[in-house]
């Protein structure tokens, strides 16, 4: 298991049991892919489509390593 | 004839350097719809030299939520026409420049610009617009609405991540996108505030970094953006 840290942004933290939207620390699969992160914490699909990983964007198949910052939002296109 | 002080209050918040800066500055809205029509209103009373305004839509009834120089009988319209007719009649010292041309890869875009802000309602012709403003050296000011929650970020070419490098290749939503006027005018607004400061060379800017409203619990995060 490798622990790493979720922020959620733009209202996904309703679907989730986390008490605050930044630094959540939770332990998941070494090499979990996002997506199933995505799945485990409930969000629906199609909710969080951005994911940016210590800073830095990637895509749904990256594969999470020990003291990631993970911070997970959907697009906002709208103007 | 009497000249009017319209910028008696403001110059209590610029110096004269940075008053020049401001009624020298030329800028371009891509989009008048809910995010261009608030920049605009907000741009022409901060007394920015020019404004263009680029859009190729018509105005339609599901754009009078949130969309503020048009009413009913803007209904058919071209949307750059009503906005420079709404703007033109406050007579203050801005001109407004419109162009109604679609945003493509092929357009050239006015060689006086300064600043450019995003106001569009879609991605892909965000990364259009984007590629434009990275080819002409100009910075692009980013916004984003999608019911309670926005988000900014500027893009200095050669000096900042790109919005694909943020966003990825297609962060694009499916359906209609869920807006209303106040939100759009709160996104609108900070990005003006954010394009201001850009000008005058502010050092706190969201270049290289993303800020994300949250209008529900009224918060706002900045992410530092790596590539």
């Amino acid at each position: 298991m490798i622990e790493i840290t979720v922020n959620l942004f733009s209202g996904l933290d309703k679907y989730t049991d986390f008490k605050e939207k930044k630094g959540n620390l939770i332990n998941v699969q070494k090499d979990l892919e996002i997506s199933k992160l995505v799945e485990i914490l409930n969000i629906p699909p199609g909710r969080a489509n951005i994911f940016l990983v210590n800073g830095k964007h990637e895509a749904k198949d990256y594969k999470l390593q020990e003291g990631d910052q993970v911070s997970l939002f959907p697009p906002m296109g709208g103007g | 004839m009497i000249k009017l002080d319209i910028f008696e209050r403001q110059r209590l918040v610029f110096n004269k350097e940075e008053m020049d800066k401001i009624r020298n500055a030329v800028v371009l809205i891509a989009g008048t719809g809910g995010l261009g029509t608030h920049q605009a209103a907000e741009l022409q009373r901060l007394g920015i030299g020019k404004i263009y305004l680029i859009d190729d839509d018509r105005v339609e009834p599901g754009n009078l939520n949130r969309q503020i120089f048009y009413g009913k009988d803007s209904i058919g319209k071209y949307k750059v026409d009503e906005a420079k007719s709404f703007l033109d009649k406050f007579e203050l010292e801005t001109e407004i420049v419109t162009i109604r041309e679609r945003i493509t890869e092929e357009m050239e875009l006015p060689s006086d610009v300064d600043m450019i802000f995003d106001a569009l309602d879609n991605f892909s012709t965000r990364f259009v617009l984007e590629k434009l403003a990275l080819g002409k050296n100009i910075p692009m000011v980013h916004g984003g609405v999608s019911s309670w929650y926005g988000q900014i970020t500027t893009i200095l070419p050669g000096k900042t991540p790109s919005l694909q490098d943020i966003f990825g290749k297609n962060p694009e939503q499916e359906g209609k996108i869920p807006v209303i006027s106040p939100v759009v005018s709160v996104i609108a607004s900070l990005q003006v505030v954010e394009g201001i400061k850009v000008l005058l060379q502010k050092e706190e800017t969201l270049a290289g970094k993303l800020m994300l409203i949250d209008l529900n619990d009224y918060s706002l995060e900045i992410i530092e953006i790596n590539i």
